[in-house]
């Protein structure tokens, strides 16, 4: 690079770090919800239920 | 379980395989679009190298930009059809929006710090920008608000309509107002003007970027469908 060329590549550093982590953490957290929604409705077919930590009982709701 | 749920279940669950399946090689595209970039694209020399974090900010600018305008036509097709697949649709492609709109904006201010010397400016691009994600932050709340599935659906159309009205005026903001943010240099009545390696490593990152928004939209409308399922199975139980 010329002398003139800023020396700037912790941004873009930074940039490429952040994005990746947005995208692949929003897709890892949607693929949770996906295998939770999965696992309660084969619950619910099973006439299986879970004990979550708030006490109640997945698979029961609404019932 | 119904017969109707069952068979939602299964659509649901292959579904989101498929979305998955396509989101993974989107993000093994973004690996090969890091490799272009940062070893085969020449730098800038007035920006140096922080002009790189442009073939990452304006693919998701697109995205997200491409994201919210669908909402606004599948939630006026939901309007006129009541078809509940275009507001499955249209919940999706919010989200994902959402998502990419997060990279933008991150990623912006990220650039704009060593170019401008400023992280944020409240010219008319960025503001409008920062409303636009605000705005789709509470068509999600909205959303999660209102329990009756058409009275959610109608709600949400209105509101996701509006934030397409925005989205013209996003793009138009750097040639209505006075403005620090570059102007297009590919979406433009001329010819694009960039050199042949960077306008190559952009199309490049765009349609991976493009690629993500297929999978992640088709993965969040196979957890629409799992829901109702779910919702659907306790109905029934």
């Amino acid at each position: 690079m010329p002398p003139e060329t800023p020396h700037n590549v912790g941004y873009l550093v930074a940039a490429y770090v952040v994005a990746p982590v947005i995208l692949a953490g929003y897709l890892t957290a949607l693929w949770g919800r996906v295998r939770r929604a999965e696992g309660r409705t084969e619950g619910r077919k099973d006439g299986r239920t879970e004990r979550r930590k708030d006490g109640r009982v997945d698979g029961l709701e609404g019932r | 379980m119904t017969g109707s749920g069952s068979a939602a279940s299964s659509a649901a669950r292959a579904l989101a395989r498929r979305g998955l399946r396509i989101s993974l090689a989107a993000l093994l595209g973004l690996a090969g679009v890091y490799v272009l970039a940062l070893r085969f694209t020449p730098v800038e020399l007035r920006q140096g190298p922080a002009q790189k974090i442009f073939y990452l900010h304006v693919p998701a600018a697109w995205s997200a930009l491409i994201a919210f305008s669908l909402v606004g036509v599948t939630s006026a097709l939901y309007l006129w059809l009541h078809d509940p697949r275009l507001d499955r649709f249209a919940a999706s492609s919010a989200e994902v929006g959402v998502a990419f709109s997060a990279v933008m904006l991150t990623t912006g201010p990220i650039w704009a710090k060593p170019i401008w010397g400023t992280w944020w400016t409240w010219d008319a691009r960025l503001t409008l920008t920062l409303f636009l994600f605000f705005l789709f932050i509470g068509y999600l709340a909205l959303r999660a608000s209102v329990h009756d599935p058409e009275e959610r659906a109608r709600f949400s159309a209105v509101v996701g309509i509006l934030g397409m009205l925005l989205v013209p005026f996003i793009h138009l903001s750097v040639y209505l107002f006075r403005t620090l943010h570059p102007q297009p240099v590919v979406l433009k009545p001329s010819a694009p003007s960039l050199p042949p390696e960077m306008l190559r490593t952009l199309l490049l990152s765009t349609a991976v970027f493009t690629l993500l928004y297929v999978g992640l939209v088709t993965l969040r409308y196979a957890l629409a469908l799992a829901e109702e399922a779910r919702d659907e199975a306790a109905d029934a139980a």
